[in-house]
């Protein structure tokens, strides 16, 4: 069975193509309209439970759905996908489970291998939550890693996509559906009989190169024996202890393997597996214990690896020396919200690293290249690119000496300066580079949100609110100035050209790090306008004539007029206010960071 | 006896290889070599004085190339010109300055201090929004006679719109205003101009796209994706907002009922031509580059190749053949700009999507024998068929026999999810071939011609006459209007 395509034509009637149309090979759950709340929007079925559907909106959005609340035409529509997405007749129930998603914007499954038994029934729940569409094509090990029968989807063209790219190609094992973009399948086969490692990948032109990974099919003794689940209602922040708890629901575990889906429950619960561990022969053996949330493996009533506590899908290792038999083992388990999962794999002498849990050993994520940039031969760095708390028309300079900052050109405010490495360009390099990167360094001050500039009735008034772009400013670009490159940016407040130069002295290493900014104003303007310099829960004036802006930073403040900064406090914020008047069309900002910071 | 007929049989096949002309006789490629540990994801190419090139990388390096003419191209220098460029999708030189469109905003960039970096970056717009998401890209054009750079702005993600003007295209004037231009882009991959200066965009396959296709940007129009149609508050430059396409229509029924909708000018059949159109380049060398003047050549991402399409109006509407030209380069063709002397320089990455060439990233360059191919030059609509014309002259014997040609018709579904099958396939008779006596052109008759559809020609049986069958002997004929008799 590699395509159902019968199933698939029953989706496409379900799904509105009128009869005057050619019928198409509808491909799993794509964009329909649904009801919601009174209005029609069109979604996608993104994910599905026995409870609620969630629908990915064209917008991007998500929304869940209650099933039984649903309007009869989605009823519908949920019933022609469960029945597209239910077992073919005489699958029986699935000896495996394994859910693989792919990865938004980077062209990558999450799993880089599955492990399953010889022969054994699989389900295969396929997310696929990038923004187009994939496949998931299982090949025979002696397909060059998969990528003959990619190469043999290439050569369809135009019919590749109504073959939802499948090759017609004796290397192939088992074909997914192509899955739309933000959709789910469920798919079914059977893993081939004989042991060994069978590649897969996404068979859409140009993807296989990166989106692999490997079947793993290999023998596995009982292991595990006498196992049962006792399950446990609660929302727990760490490992309870059991003893004092009731449980909800005790039983034997007939699959013979540590399974969270032996409760419906997805949130809020804890399980204890109970069964004997037999060891095949007397020797040092390896656990490894990963889990969303927290969990913890005993032997013999030790402790073999304690991964308690609230915490993303991650692994721990264990040792223990055990003699040939059975041993008692104990694996305890809970989950608060979100994703949950839970693996549990051994190794020992004369074998490798088999599951003793149905899910599949999930591989951790594999992290995009860290790229690392930074000043050279004395130059300013510049990167332009989304960064964290700058917004998406940052721009980070990373100075001689350590000292580092980003500007934000929408909002044309000094959003962040920092100590220590200047970015970590590895997650906007690599991939198609989604989202916005931290600064690499420490010690992040944050500049005040909202506009830098603005005229006030009076002190009285609160500082403007920040909008999606600066009100009434506009950005012009940046120079390089001398040999160090320093770059000034250079911005319109009303019909005051603004030009911000931040001159870095000292060294971050031996704690001296100071950036010097110039604010220099140029316009007609003979109101008194403000510059909101910094903004906080703590803002101390000193002694010296400075202000303490954070723990690990002070700032002095100069002006051209003698003009002297303002510290006042609204709605429990302090804000250091420094007044502006043109003098001859001319006045200028001397404003000084200084770091306090103990060294690192 | 057997044995001799195997032996003639085996002569006559290695004399067939050896005449069977390959791309390669005509338009060979040529790598540029790339500095070590520099790492040209090609997004940009641009034309300067004095022999040199500027190059823009996705990873935000302008270079500009000194000896990227020359016969032997390891004689190439790099300069950094500039760095930290916000993924820059568009390069465009005026004045002397270096007019770079970046994610956010459209600067111009000038090195004023003569040691041939940029020390000036200034911005001219930054209009449009944008909220962080990686689809968010914005090519831009060069400068159109007003001086204007067009820039198209992909949706956010792969059907979305967060941010302002988003799957719009708007025009950046001299002076640093922003004038919204078209509704209805999903997601570009480039936009050039034609010899008459009318602006194009390629919009990829995905949602409201059946099939990626090359666009014409009239001003005022929609382009076919409503969901950027939001943005119509936020402007009156091009009128009200059009009424929204119906999902699982098509377009020829789209395309009279909404006045705004400009349908494709040319399909780019997905599969068959590529996956992902994107950087545009005007054959504007006066034969230089060979026989294909005025028309318009397509760097395709995915299949590493570059396309060829010839255009025609018919009705006032954008339409024409797209044919294969060349395959083989090294990696995702991104951007694709004509260059001095008939040099086209083709450059990308296939970073985030692969491609078929399989190099993380490629500069490489085109360059014309002077030897034509024997290819289809144009094909032209005609009320009852197609007018099909050569670059060098067929075997008539040929183009008279009717078992020459194949014809299919067909078109994909006009929808809101992801891409369509072919659908409402027709096989049209072709009932005549009528060349004319120098073998230059053959007028064919169909006994039917459906409007909207692709009409794909083949022509397995047509000879020049020397005796080589036509290079890519395939033509992909949008009809999104049948000319009237």
């Amino acid at each position: 069975m590699v395509i159902r395509w019968s199933l698939a034509l029953f989706l496409a009637a379900l799904a509105g193509v009128s009869a005057q149309q050619a019928p198409t090979p509808s491909m799993a759950s794509g964009q329909e309209p649904w009801e919601v709340g009174g209005k029609t929007i069109n979604a996608s079925i993104a994910a599905i439970s026995d409870q609620e559907v969630t629908l990915r909106l064209t917008d991007g959005s998500s929304t869940k759905l209650v099933l039984k609340n649903l309007e009869e035409a989605d009823q519908q529509r949920v019933a022609a996908w469960q029945t597209a997405n239910a077992a073919p007749e005489g699958f029986g129930k699935p000896d495996a489970v394994v859910r693989i998603k792919t990865l938004q914007g980077q062209m990558r499954y999450d799993l880089d291998e599955i492990v399953v038994a010889p022969g054994a029934k699989v389900q295969l729940i396929f997310q696929n939550v990038d923004d187009m569409h994939h496949n998931l094509i299982v090949c025979t090990p002696d397909s060059d890693s998969g990528m003959e029968v990619a190469k043999a989807a290439w050569e369809l063209g135009a019919e590749g996509f109504n073959k939802q790219w499948i090759p017609d190609h004796p290397k192939v094992i088992f074909a997914s559906r192509m899955v739309n973009p933000h959709s789910i399948t469920h798919e079914y086969f059977t893993a081939p009989e004989k042991t060994g490692d069978y590649p897969y990948v996404c068979s859409l032109p140009g993807h296989a190169g990166l989106m692999n990974g490997r079947l793993r099919v290999q023998t596995k003794a009982k292991d595990l024996t006498e196992l049962t689940y006792t399950l446990y209602r609660g929302s727990y922040n760490k490992l309870p202890d059991f003893e004092k708890l009731t449980p909800e629901a005790t039983d034997h575990v007939s699959s013979g393997t540590i399974d969270i889906g032996v409760t419906k429950r997805r949130n809020k619960f804890a399980l204890v597996f109970d069964g004997q561990l037999n060891v095949p022969k007397s020797g040092d053996y390896d656990f490894t214990l990963s889990s969303d949330d927290g969990s913890r493996l005993k032997i013999d009533g030790q402790l073999v690896i304690d991964h308690d506590g609230v915490h993303g899908r991650s692994t721990k290792k264990g040792k223990a020396t055990l003699t040939e038999g059975a041993h008692p083992i104990r694996v305890s388990y809970f989950e608060r919200d979100g994703e949950e999962s839970l693996y549990l794999g051994w190794s020992g002498p004369g074998f490798k690293e088999m599951p003793l849990s149905a899910s599949p050993r999930k591989k951790s994520k594999r992290q995009a290249p860290s790229i690392p940039l930074a000043s050279q031969n004395g130059e300013a760095k510049i990167y332009r690119n989304f960064i964290q708390g700058a917004g998406n028309r940052a721009i980070g300079v990373g100075y001689d000496g350590g000292i580092n900052l980003a500007f934000d050109a929408d909002q044309l405010r000094l959003a962040l300066v920092w100590i220590g490495g200047f970015m970590d360009a590895g997650r906007h390099w690599n991939g198609r580079g989604q989202g916005h990167q931290p600064p690499l360094g420490y010690g992040v001050i944050a500049g005040p949100e909202g506009p830098p500039f603005a005229k006030l009735g009076s002190l009285l008034d609160p500082w403007p609110e920040a909008q999606q772009r600066a009100q009434g400013h506009r950005f012009k670009g940046y120079t390089l100035t001398g040999p160090q490159r320093l770059p000034v940016f250079h911005y319109h407040f009303g019909d005051i050209a603004i030009s911000d130069t931040c001159t870095p002295s000292g060294q971050a290493a031996d704690n001296s790090a100071r950036l010097t900014r110039k604010l220099t104003f140029t316009g007609s303007s003979e109101d008194t306008f403000y510059f909101r310099a910094a903004s906080g829960k703590y803002i101390k004036p000193l002694a010296t004539g400075g202000f303490r802006i954070a723990d690990t930073a002070t700032m002095t403040l100069g002006t051209s007029t003698g003009a002297k900064p303002v510290l006042r406090e609204i709605d429990g914020q302090w804000e250091l206010l420094v007044p502006i008047l043109l003098i001859n069309g001319e006045a200028s900002i001397d404003q000084q960071l200084a770091y306090t910071l103990p060294n690192q | 006896m057997k044995r001799a007929l195997l032996f003639l049989s085996t002569v006559l096949s290695g004399l067939a290889l050896a005449e069977s002309p390959k791309e390669s006789n005509y338009y060979p490629i040529t790598t540029l070599p790339v500095p070590e540990g520099v790492v040209l994801e090609v997004s940009g190419i641009e034309i300067l004085p004095d022999q040199k090139i500027a190059v823009a990388s996705r990873r935000g390096d302008i270079y500009t190339l000194t000896g990227a003419y020359d016969s032997d191209p390891s004689k190439v220098q790099y300069q950094l010109f500039a760095e930290g460029v916000h993924e820059s999708l568009g390069l465009a030189y005026k004045d002397g300055w270096l007019y770079a469109t970046q994610r956010p905003e459209v600067s111009r960039l000038r090195d004023s201090d003569g040691d041939g970096r940029a020390d000036v970056f200034e911005t001219v717009n930054d209009g449009w929004g944008i909220c962080g998401d990686y689809h968010e890209y914005a090519f831009g054009s060069r400068h159109d006679k007003d001086g204007n750079i067009w820039v198209v702005l992909c949706l956010t993600g792969s059907g979305g719109t967060r941010a302002d003007y988003r799957g719009w295209c708007v025009r950046v004037t001299p002076d640093g205003e922003m004038i919204p231009t078209t509704s209805g882009i999903r997601s570009p991959g480039g936009i050039g101009a034609n010899h008459l200066g009318d602006m194009f965009y390629c919009d990829n396959q995905g949602p409201w796209n059946g099939s990626s296709s090359l666009k014409h940007l009239k001003i005022g129009s929609f382009q076919g994706n409503p969901t950027g149609n939001v943005h119509y508050e936020l402007t009156d430059a091009i009128g009200p907002r059009p009424e929204d396409p119906k999902s699982g229509s098509r377009i020829v029924g789209e395309a009279k009922r909404i006045p705004e909708y400009v349908p494709p000018a040319c399909i780019l059949p997905h599969g068959s031509m590529g996956n992902s159109p994107a950087g545009i380049a005007c054959d504007q060398t006066d034969g230089k580059f060979g026989p294909f003047k005025n028309q318009l050549f397509i760097a395709e991402q995915t299949a590493s190749q570059v396309q060829r399409v010839s255009l025609e109006k018919v009705n006032g509407v954008y339409q024409g053949a797209c044919f294969p030209f060349l395959s083989g380069f090294k990696s995702g063709n991104v951007a694709i700009r004509f260059g001095e002397n008939g040099t086209l320089f083709n450059g990308g990455t296939d970073r985030g999507w692969g491609s078929r060439g399989g190099s993380r990233f490629a500069l490489e360059r085109v360059n014309w024998t002077g030897e034509t191919p024997f290819e289809m030059l144009h094909v032209s609509a005609k009320p009852d068929g197609f007018e099909i014309t050569f670059t060098q002259p067929a075997d008539v014997a040929t183009l008279k026999d009717l078992a020459s040609y194949q014809a299919e018709a067909y078109t994909y579904i006009y929808q809101s999810s992801y891409g369509s099958p072919v659908v409402d396939k027709r096989t049209p008779k072709i009932t005549k071939a009528e060349p004319t006596a120098d073998g230059l052109s053959v007028r064919l008759t169909l006994d039917q011609l459906t409007q909207g559809h692709v009409h794909e020609l083949r022509l397995p049986g047509v000879k020049s006459a020397k005796g080589h069958p036509v290079l890519h002997p395939v033509a992909y004929y949008t009809l999104n209007e049948i000319p009237g008799k």
